[in-house]
């Protein structure tokens, strides 16, 4: 059966649930009718107690009153349990148990057709009772194959013999000399001990068998499963245990056990009156609060993996089945957290699947117990945690995406300068500065052919000295824009060679003993370049220091300076410096002080091992 | 012999020292065929250009090592646009021995052909020759230590024909004074720089190179 679809708006996108779930028993019709046949079965008993009048026995009339408190405990439970959840079976059922058990406590009227009707509700009221018990938390859809054998052969099979034998067998023929005589059938022609013996050993099995099953489900719960399970057990066990041994006792029938089974019964009485209230405390504990979906969005907050989620939901949840399936957009078919293609489940195969859709066309499927769509909305809002989760996750990744290509372009663009930068400095070598250096050494020639005291050579000679000091001032030029030494011999070199060119002293403490990637050489030199001149120029220094060591795979620059410090890390130098040192994949980090001069510390790493 | 990838630059540079009487066996645009001349024409000094095809980097120098371990009696003397420390210590650590020298002379000294007719003529003749521009630039750059400016104007000359990897004889013939004075000189310098004397004057290069560059 498929719930029509339900649409809403949830943090602004498009939200569709969808419920597949087994067929639902049709129950009572709500809250609402259990409060007509509470009403109803409480007038018609009390109707009943004033026509007939209560047996005058001060024991049968406690036995009435407890017996009517137990049914009552019953009826209040399943109201609370329909409030609480709509459609629920086990409150329908619990409704149904507190009607029955009314009417069952018929019995306790003086009058032959009250009492016959009282004990045809018997059997029903005990099975319904067994039912509640060992279905509980599960609304439905769960019971295993042993389970569903003893309800079939309860309800078909016990209640019917039981039924007829309660109607036929007349009550002092079974050892109930108080009871009234059942008036509505002839009575008094059925081999009544027998009968009874067996009533009461199907009655004592039954009872056996539900608590042996109570004690396997209770063997084989999860922690969680335990916790919802504990408060009803107490009384579900002392109530099966009592009645049993009430009825063995009966059975027995001597005047030794007579007080003992007395207080078995009326302990069974007590522990049915108890047992919707174990039943109700059980039934708070396994509603799910919403405080669990606050608490999935914590466990949700660190990056996760799908299967880690799928963990967290279940656990939130209380869903060991629980099941997360995913649809990528423009995807057709979902995956599960394994990213293995998976397909929802049919109808037969007694799941719900709970979806939802968020913004960039991700679906999110949800498989889980049709027990927990006793709250559709809290099940909705932990797939819409899941779902803002992936989401989460998804932008973080087109984040990381888009920052890594906008990393790998100031990579490139810087790699582009730095080839760019190269290339001119090899233009100017090979052409304009060999185009000088051929000028001069051709000046050189023409002179050497002027005979000595020629009006032209002291022009020639002038022409010489500017062709030098062009050649010159275009190499200092080309040092400037790319040193070839960088290219030729490395950083250690280079770094060298720019120490001894200073307009200060510079000590090179330390200079990698390898050659480096052209981009962190590069990187590492201009770093340096600016630093030194930058001491020169604005911190007084008196000398700068220059160390370059490579540790665990990172490449550290420092230059220090015992200047007058002042460097301020966000002016538009050292800026540059830090983009430059970015740009290779590092960072840059400046301290400056008066007292401690300027240290500019440029870390890379140097991930190519 | 000469290699440079530059042919108008070759050209000329042949004409010149041809004008400085010297004969120039052959000339060749890189290593490769630089090495194959050298093979044929048995000439006493190559002057090469550093920064020649295939990767315009220091082809010179590896040039000039394997010049050195073919002939070993072969000077080279490399040009450069760029004179570098770094370069010019590891011609003088590879390829200078007595047998046959090595220099290293920034490009625009051929304007000056006594400079350079000299370079050649020492290179020629085994010693190690340092372009005194990169010398002076190491003797005068600004440093912390006061041990050079403590050095008197005639050590400090001393020092820095001993760094253009000049012998003593060539020292006291340069300064005009007399080997043993020299000799006293270079002792007394050694000793002020704290470095150990060696006979060998390659090795004594590359000491006052690394003292001048470190300090």
């Amino acid at each position: 059966m498929t719930a029509p679809a339900r649409a809403g708006v949830l943090a602004g996108r498009t939200v569709r649930t969808r419920t597949v779930s087994g067929p639902r028993p049709a129950g009572l019709g709500g809250a609402r009718g259990g409060a007509v046949a509470f009403l109803a079965s409480g007038s018609f008993y009390g109707a009943a107690v004033m026509w007939g009048g209560a047996d005058p026995d001060a024991v049968a009339v406690a036995k009435a009153g407890a017996a009517l408190l137990a049914t009552w405990s019953f009826f209040v439970a399943g109201f609370v349990a329909l409030a609480r959840r709509p459609g629920s079976m086990l409150g329908a059922l619990m409704l149904t148990s507190g009607a029955v058990g009314t009417l069952n406590s018929l019995t306790y009227v003086n009058h032959p057709v009250a009492y016959a009707i009282g004990n045809l509700a018997s059997p029903l009221f005990i099975l319904l009772w067994l039912h509640i018990a060992i279905s509980f938390p599960e609304e439905r859809g769960r019971a295993g194959p042993a389970r569903r054998v003893l309800l079939y052969a309860g309800y078909f099979v016990i209640v019917p013999i039981v039924t007829v034998a309660q109607v036929l067998v007349e009550p002092a023929h079974y050892g109930c000399d108080t009871c009234p005589p059942s008036g509505v059938f002839a009575a008094g022609y059925v081999v009544a001990r027998p009968y009874q013996l067996t009533v009461i050993a199907v009655f004592t099995v039954t009872c056996a068998l539900v608590l042996m099953a109570l004690c396997l489900r209770w063997y084989r719960a999860s922690p969680p499963r335990r916790h919802v399970l504990l408060p009803m057990l107490p009384a579900t066990v002392s109530a099966f245990t009592l009645a049993a041994a009430g009825w063995v006792g009966t059975a027995v029938d001597r005047p030794e056990v007579a007080t003992a089974v007395l207080v078995a019964d009326f302990g069974a009485y007590a522990a049915s009156a108890l047992w919707p209230v174990g039943f109700l405390v059980s039934l708070a504990r396994a509603r799910l609060h919403r405080s669990v979906v606050a608490d999935l969005a914590l466990s949700l907050d660190a990056p996760l993996r799908p299967a880690q989620v799928q963990q967290a939901l279940a656990d939130a949840l209380r869903d060991p089945t629980l099941r997360l399936l995913l649809r990528p957009p423009d995807h057709e078919r979902f995956v599960d957290v394994t990213g293995r293609p998976a397909g929802l489940p049919t109808a037969a195969e007694q799941h719900a699947v709970t979806l939802l859709e968020g913004g960039a066309g991700h679906v999110v499927a949800l498989v889980h117990d049709p027990a927990l769509d006793e709250d559709p909305r809290l099940i909705r809002a932990a797939a819409t945690t899941v779902l803002m989760a992936i989401e989460n996750e998804r932008l973080n990744a087109k984040v990381m995406a888009q920052l890594a290509e906008v990393q790998g372009s100031r990579s490139r663009i810087v790699e582009a300068m730095d080839a760019g930068r190269r290339r001119i400095e090899r233009d100017l070598h090979d052409g304009a500065q060999q185009r000088l250096v051929n000028l001069a050494l051709m000046l050189r020639l023409a002179r050497s052919r002027l005979e000595d005291g020629h009006r032209a050579r002291p022009v020639v000679d002038e022409a010489v000295s500017e062709a030098e000091a062009a050649i010159e001032e275009l190499r200092e030029l080309a040092r400037g824009i790319h040193p070839a030494i960088l290219t030729d011999a490395g950083l250690g070199p280079a770094l060298e060679s720019l120490a001894e060119r200073a307009r200060l002293p510079v000590k090179v403490l330390a200079l990698p003993g390898r050659r480096l990637p052209p981009t962190v050489e590069s990187a590492v030199y201009f770093v340096a370049s600016e630093a030194i001149a930058n001491a020169a120029k604005h911190a007084r220094a008196n000398e700068v220091t220059v160390a370059v060591d490579e540790e665990g795979g990172l490449l550290r620059l420092v230059v220090s300076d015992d200047g007058i410090g002042g460097a301020d890390p966000h002016g538009p130098g050292l800026r540059g410096l830090s983009d430059r040192i970015a740009a290779a994949g590092g960072r840059l980090s400046v301290t400056s002080s008066l007292s401690h001069g300027t240290r500019i510390t440029g870390e890379i790493p140097l991930t190519w091992g | 012999m000469l290699a440079d990838d530059a042919l108008l630059f070759r050209e000329g540079l042949a004409r010149l020292m041809g004008e400085a009487g010297f004969e120039v066996t052959g000339q060749c645009g890189d290593a490769e065929r630089l090495l194959i001349l050298a093979r044929s024409h048995r000439p006493d000094v190559a002057v090469v250009d550093i920064r020649m095809p295939p990767t315009y980097t220091s082809e010179g120098l590896d040039a000039a090592r394997r010049l050195r371990a073919e002939h070993p009696g072969l000077g080279v003397l490399l040009l450069s646009q760029y004179v570098e420390t770094h370069h010019a210590m590891t011609l003088v650590r590879d390829a200078c021995a007595a047998t046959g020298g090595a220099g290293y002379l920034l490009k625009d000294r051929v304007t000056r052909l006594s400079e350079l007719a000299e370079a050649v003529r020492r290179v020629a003749a085994g010693e190690c020759v340092v372009d005194p521009g990169l010398v002076s630039r190491l003797v005068s750059r600004p440093r912390s230590s006061t041990v050079l400016e403590e050095l008197t104007g005639r050590e400090s000359q001393v020092l820095a024909l001993m760094a253009e990897g000049r012998s003593n004889s060539a020292i006291a013939r340069n300064m005009g004074l007399s080997h043993k004075t020299v000799e006293a000189y270079v002792r007394n310098v050694f000793d002020r720089l704290g470095l150990a004397l060696s006979e060998d004057d390659n090795r004594r290069v590359l000491a006052v190179l690394a003292y001048l560059r470190a300090s």
